[in-house]
């Protein structure tokens, strides 16, 4: 980290109010303090802000640019975790569970970042009601952002079993003489059952494949329309 | 009643009556394990493996005894009744499940990469399912697929079941190109 680099220093209160920044909600001499505790740089695209492991020595706080935030999975491919932009903060977690990094943040074009200093930050949220609230808020919207991925995730798992579900049956029923419909009726709660999932959610994937013209539904019949792009649903090429 | 039918039944009862059973076992204990351990957050990565790994294990379970054990049961049965023939087609399910059997593969190696890395006790559950995964799984999985390959092209029941989905093939395919050029 580069605290003493201050190549260029915005005023925060201009800053705060131009970019509606997590800090705008601090009154003028807060604002006047907080300039006084932080040091400002600026990173080139690509450059690495903080990386995964590091103990955190600040607040990072995004004046204009935009910063990806990435960890790598167990496969080694890299995964976007979010994106930041100007008037945003950044490593407030490690920061306030003192705990190293998680993830690594890459700035994605050339931006200009404030570092907070830490002790003085966390005195400042210890002691502002506001900042402090504004903090819970924070991590609240950022608890939300992550709980919707992973329904999103889970969901797409669905998506792919519901598509394994209608292989299986093609392979152990065949197909009727059109050579398209699965030689089998079972109600969406037996395909269900298969799936591993919800009827509901059934429902809605078998839909979704009716309309992507992936499958074509008539009552109980499933006809496979496009049987490549099934496959390819399903994900089972390992 | 064909020759290699109780071959099948005796593999078919090993893998789904004892081997499965087992395994779901195994899961059990490593769950119970895994709430009365007060250090379990530190293995919360290797928990959520383990969670991939049961799902893709029961998913396959569940194909496999629904499914795939029956229709192999089905086509010997065969034998019996000359009129009638399945639809079923064996090498198409073989696939299939080799293809999640190669997921849940990829999902023993990385757990077990991770349990290394955590230097997990020997006696530590993770370690037992890692095991039977490996010394038992694997290796019941494989002679299954052999047994299957073989009886593919040597076994009567077998190729009159192949016959009969070529002769739908056909069929659906002149159905399909009638319908096409009207």
């Amino acid at each position: 980290m580069r605290l003493n680099q201050n190549e260029f220093l915005p005023s925060c209160a201009v800053c705060a109010k131009a970019t509606h920044s997590f800090f705008s909600i601090l009154d003028k001499e807060n604002l006047e303090e907080l300039n006084l505790n932080k040091s400002c740089t600026t990173f080139k695209k690509g450059q690495v802000i903080f990386s995964e492991n590091a103990l955190p020595l600040g607040l990072f706080c995004v004046s204009n640019g935009k910063i990806k935030l990435s960890t790598t999975g167990p496969d080694g491919k890299e995964q976007i975790l979010r994106l930041v932009k100007g008037g945003d903060i950044i490593g407030y977690r490690s920061l306030l569970s003192n705990d190293r990094y998680h993830c690594n943040a890459i700035a994605l074009e050339d931006s200009n970042i404030c570092i907070v200093d830490k002790a003085y930050f966390m005195n400042l949220a210890m002691s502002n009601n506001k900042l402090c609230f504004a903090l819970f808020k924070k991590i609240s919207d950022d608890l939300k952002t992550a709980e919707d991925h992973i329904v999103s995730l889970s969901q797409k798992n669905v998506r792919e079993r519901v598509a394994e579900a209608l292989l299986f049956l093609k392979a152990t029923y065949g197909y009727e003489k059109d050579g398209q419909t699965i030689n089998v009726q079972l109600s969406r709660e037996e395909i269900a059952d298969f799936v591993g999932t919800s009827t509901e959610s059934t429902i809605r994937l078998l839909s979704e494949f009716n309309t992507g013209k992936i499958i074509e539904l008539t009552g109980k019949k499933i006809k496979i329309i496009n049987y490549d792009k099934l496959s390819k649903t399903a994900n089972l090429s390992y | 009643m064909c020759t290699h039918a109780s071959t099948a039944e005796n593999a078919i009862a090993k893998i789904g009556h004892k081997l499965y059973p087992f395994i779901a076992d195994q899961f059990a204990e490593l769950h119970k394990y895994n709430e009365n351990d007060p250090n379990s957050h530190r293995l919360s990565l290797l928990f959520e493996l383990v969670e991939n790994l049961q799902h893709e294990f029961e998913s396959l379970r569940n194909y496999e005894v629904k499914l795939v054990f029956p229709s192999v049961q089905l086509v010997f049965n065969t034998k019996d009744n000359p009129d009638f023939t399945p639809s079923v087609n064996i090498h198409e399910l073989q696939l299939l499940t080799q293809k999640k059997e190669a997921l849940i593969r990829n999902l023993i190696n990385e757990i077990a990469l991770e349990a290394d890395a955590l230097k997990l006790q020997k006696g530590h559950p993770i370690n037992a399912v890692i095991f039977v995964f490996t010394d038992s799984f694997f290796p019941e999985k494989e002679a299954w697929h052999n047994m299957l390959g073989k009886w593919n092209k040597t076994c009567t029941c077998f190729a009159k079941a192949n016959n009969a989905l070529a002769n739908q093939d056909k069929l659906s395919g002149y159905l399909n190109h009638l319908h096409g050029t009207k």
